[in-house]
């Protein structure tokens, strides 16, 4: 047995459940869980009142961008200061196809490549360098988005452009809640497929990108493109969520609505939701959503309160509200259960002290020295 | 047979530094070859530089006759070349099953597009029947499920080694495996080197300051010494040449000769 | 040509202004590896407090008023060091990007709800009197302002390569872990260091709204604008970043005179970084075993 193992042996032996890696705990209660959230994201509308199908369609476009934010955000490290200016793509170039008659579906997927092509742009220079040139490229894209192509009379200019809504293939879009179905059955598509390639062997890759890009070179995993094709998938999203926001509106927005700000605000939407889960992206699109009907009532600004959510989740350190759910799930299992006290994936022999070990000395600095070997002795005994 | 690892007059030199100068080393097919040497003797450049980490001053490496001294880590690996590092560097965020599946990357065998629509069970599978199978070969089958921060650094140091296996590598190099485990742990991680090695026909660099495990594991060693290299030969060369002593051992020898 | 030279001076004041932000956003860098996103923002917010609570509703004199605006800017530096970033600093790089991210849009939204999305009009502390070089005039204010840039970055060498301080944050952008083992005060010195940061951005604040009017656009660009120049010298190098600042300035201000169509100073931007980015990425990564 190598050396260690009889540790974790012991521990497996007194019935003590190791836990999984992030990717794979509790299957059968996230199941559950997702199938009750889908069925009620389905019903609702059909029993509320008209003005809230506005908003509903407004946090299915929100989780939409949310998505692309946390795949972004969650699986690579990485932030995008211009998030903004691909939904304003989106929705710019969606409404000129739109007005084509070009149909709905095909639209989508159009504005999809058109997002992830534009992405490439940027995501080429900036994504083979390390740290955070790449965030710094996508606040200069957005301010030169929002400043000079936005403002071009070819892509929005001064008037606004009307923006049909089309049908997508057999969904009715004339209505709010038409239009919120037609986004969640591709807010659905995303979800899959994002679902699907995080527990296969790209999700793992980009885990391993985000941990150690030395040891995934080792690992023969050519490290840039799996960073810029993420980014342009990201980025195809984004810009597919402007395009339903343009329909929303059926007016293409002026390109303040599309600033870097905008891009910050965005930001908020992993945060408070989650990066860790795909469905911290739906939280944070309804945080949004409802946040402006919210600080109505209060007279302040809506920037202003997401800002400083956004300081106090992350100063909280749950992983927004669904690493908070998660916390609370495990904390209710374990006293159920009564679980015992563990270090990790370790149970101590003795349960008679449970006080976490305390640092007596540091010794240098970790990690030590090349070549260098650090030899401890541990002293047993009662300290009275 | 493949796995030979050739590198010819490997220099790298840092501003005002020769880490390595022309070092001559050969790993052949099948071969357990140890690199030892004082601290800072170049032992870690001179492995960065047969792995691609590093990118060498001069000199030129081959590996089953192909000339790979210029391309980088990643198309190294998959030419069937793994490594492990000093400090293991494990994917944290991800299970030991998780970790090990990332070996199996350059053999998955779906593409992104399908196994985003779903399409890659198949794959899937195979892999994980790989992994496991490798896992119980390295006595991790216990751990598979655990986060890979929560286990002691043997373990970890075992998780590296087996996730390079599972990238069904030709040549293995490992550095320094035995930095902080003790003599017997050590002795028993150098035993499991071998017998794998044996049994999967897979050449092995191997980086170790205990000096009893290289002695008794490797077919030939490399003494380097002020990035120079100082002697090679058998175990027993090694052990009578007398400026090895000088340089390095020591008293070390005699302890390893009991 | 007597463009040009309009153009040159335009272009090297609002690049010194840029460039002390970049510096700030440096040695803060340095420090504790943290790029703060906040950097520009903490200029304005100080320019705005001046403006309105200093100078409006306190009525102080200039002076007092400036000495309070700098104040400000260096409690807000450390106040974001010692209360946002630290508490996340153990979750890594992203928590600490996405928490100056976060303090960025809160600085800058607190500026609206208090004062208006007005864009205050101020007269500069120096006189706008023209001075003829040659075929061109140039204000005393940007004289000014350049002077002061210089100044100002001259005593931040002096400090960082002369005194305690100086080295202190040197010995603590080396190796952090060995500096606390000797027994500097590490805390205190990056706190120190991020209140030196939050001052440098008021001073390049105070004089950017005299140059300039301020708004949340020009407030992204000044933002965009010393960031880019930081990137430009790799976030460690404050030579690089000065220069940096002072290309970008000269980019704004020849792309906006000779080719006066919106944003385009924004489009050649970032273009010029996109191509630093294309130059530094060409280089082989091998060798880059960590850092950026």
């Amino acid at each position: 047995m190598a050396p260690g193992v009889k540790n974790l042996k012991n521990a497996a032996d007194r019935g003590v459940k190791l836990t999984g890696g992030p990717l794979m705990s509790g299957k059968r209660v996230e199941a559950g869980g997702v199938l009750i959230l889908a069925i009620g994201l389905l019903v609702w509308p059909l029993v509320t009142p008209e003005v809230a199908h506005f908003y509903g369609s407004l946090s299915a476009i929100y989780a939409l961008i949310g998505l692309s934010l946390v795949i972004l955000v969650g699986w690579t490290g990485q932030i995008s200061l211009g998030h903004a200016a691909f939904v304003g793509c989106g929705c710019y170039f969606g409404a000129k196809l739109l007005n084509n008659d070009v149909p709905l579906v095909l639209t989508v997927v159009l504005i999809g490549l058109i997002g992830a092509a534009i992405s490439l742009i940027l995501g080429i220079p900036s994504l083979r360098l390390r740290g955070v040139y790449f965030t710094i490229a996508t606040l200069a894209f957005g301010a030169a988005c929002q400043q000079y192509f936005f403002t071009r009379s070819e892509v929005r200019g001064i008037a606004a452009d009307q923006v049909p809504r089309a049908n997508l293939v057999g969904i009715q879009t004339t209505t709010d809640r038409g239009l919120y179905y037609a986004v969640l059955v591709v807010l659905a598509i995303a979800l899959v497929l994002a679902y699907n390639t995080r527990r296969t062997d790209v999700g793992r890759v980009l885990f391993a990108i985000r941990d150690s890009e030395q040891a995934a070179a080792a690992m023969a995993i050519k490290i840039a493109p799996y960073k810029i094709g993420l980014f342009a998938a990201s980025a195809a999203l984004a810009s597919i969520a402007g395009l339903f926001y343009g329909m929303l509106f059926q007016a293409t927005p002026a390109p303040e609505q599309f600033s870097v700000l905008q891009s910050l605000f965005y930001l908020a939407m992993p945060v408070l939701g989650g990066a860790e889960a795909l469905l911290g992206a739906l939280v944070g699109g309804a945080f949004l959503a409802v946040g402006q009907p919210l600080v109505n009532l209060f007279d302040v600004r809506l920037f202003l309160m997401t800002s400083i959510a956004l300081l106090l989740t992350l100063l909280s350190g749950f992983d927004g509200v669904t690493g908070a759910l998660k916390a609370g799930r495990k904390a209710i299992a374990d006293a159920v259960r009564g679980e015992p006290v563990r270090y990790g994936s370790f149970v101590p022999h003795e349960e008679h002290d449970h006080s976490p070990p305390r640092v007596h000395a540091t010794v240098g600095e970790s990690p030590p020295p090349v070549g260098s070997v650090v030899r401890v002795r541990i002293v047993p005994g009662v300290r009275p | 047979m493949s796995g030979h690892l050739i590198g010819t007059g490997l220099t790298k030199r840092y501003a005002g530094l020769v880490a390595n100068d022309a070092v001559d080393i050969e790993v052949r097919p099948g071969e357990i070859v140890g690199l030892i040497g004082p601290n800072g003797a170049g032992k870690t450049t001179c492995f960065n530089c047969l792995t691609g980490a590093q990118k060498l001053t001069s000199g030129s490496i081959t590996l089953d006759g192909k000339v790979i001294t210029n391309l980088p880590a990643s198309e190294r690996a998959g030419m069937g070349m793994a490594r492990t590092f000093q400090q293991a560097q494990l994917f944290k965020h991800l299970s030991v099953e998780e970790n090990l599946l990332l070996g199996r990357h350059r053999h998955y065998g779906a593409s992104a597009l399908r196994a985003a629509i779903g399409l890659a069970g198949g794959a899937e599978r195979k892999a994980r029947d790989l992994v496991h199978s490798i896992a119980a070969q390295c006595g991790l089958t216990e751990v598979l499920v655990a986060p890979v921060g929560d286990l002691p650094f043997g373990t970890q140091r075992m998780v590296e080694v087996a996730r390079a296996i599972v990238l069904e590598p030709t040549v293995l190099l490992v550095d320094e495996p035995g930095a902080g485990m003790d003599s017997t742990e050590s002795a028993y991680f150098g035993a499991l080197l071998a017998r794998i090695s044996r049994e999967r026909d897979m050449s092995v660099l191997i980086i170790e300051h205990d000096v009893a495990m290289i002695l008794s594991i490797c077919d030939r060693i490399y003494v380097l010494n002020f990035g120079k290299l100082l002697a090679q030969g058998t175990p027993a060369d090694i052990r009578a040449n007398a400026e090895v002593r000088a340089a390095y051992f020591g008293s070390t020898v005699q302890e390893a000769a009991v | 040509m007597e463009r040009f030279f309009g153009y040159l001076v335009t272009g090297l004041a609002n690049g010194a202004i840029f460039a002390l932000v970049a510096l700030g956003v440096v040695v803060i860098y340095r420090v504790s590896r943290v790029i703060n996103l906040a950097q520009g923002a903490i200029g304005v917010f100080s320019a705005f407090v001046f403006h309105y609570t200093l100078m409006g509703d306190l009525g102080m004199p200039v002076a007092v008023a400036t000495a309070g605006a700098i104040l400000t800017g260096a409690v807000l530096g450390a106040g974001v060091e010692k209360f946002v970033v630290r508490p996340v600093q153990t979750r890594g790089a992203l928590a600490t990007l996405t928490a100056t991210t976060g303090v960025l849009l809160l600085l800058t939204e607190l500026t609206v709800q208090l004062w208006g999305p007005d864009n205050p009009v101020i007269a500069s502390v120096f006189p706008d009197t023209l001075v003829r070089i040659g075929n061109t005039g140039v204000t005393v204010h940007q004289i000014g302002t350049a002077g002061i840039v210089i100044v100002l970055a001259g005593g931040l060498y002096w400090m960082l390569a002369k005194t305690w301080v100086g080295v202190g944050i040197t010995a603590i952008a080396q190796d952090p872990g060995a500096a606390r083992i000797v027994g500097l005060p590490v805390r205190s010195i990056v706190t120190l260091t991020w209140a030196i940061g939050g001052a440098s951005a008021a001073v390049a604040g105070l004089m950017y709204i005299h140059l300039n009017s301020l708004d949340q656009i020009s407030l992204t660009f000044v933002l965009i604008s010393s960031l880019v120049a930081a990137a430009l010298g790799g976030f460690n190098s404050l030579p690089l970043a000065g220069a940096g600042g002072v290309a970008v300035g000269l980019i704004f201000s020849f792309g906006q005179g000779y080719q006066p169509v919106a944003g385009i100073g924004q489009l050649l931007v970032f273009i010029a970084l996109l191509g630093v980015l294309l130059v530094r990425s060409n280089k082989p990564q091998l060798d880059v075993v960590s850092e950026f």
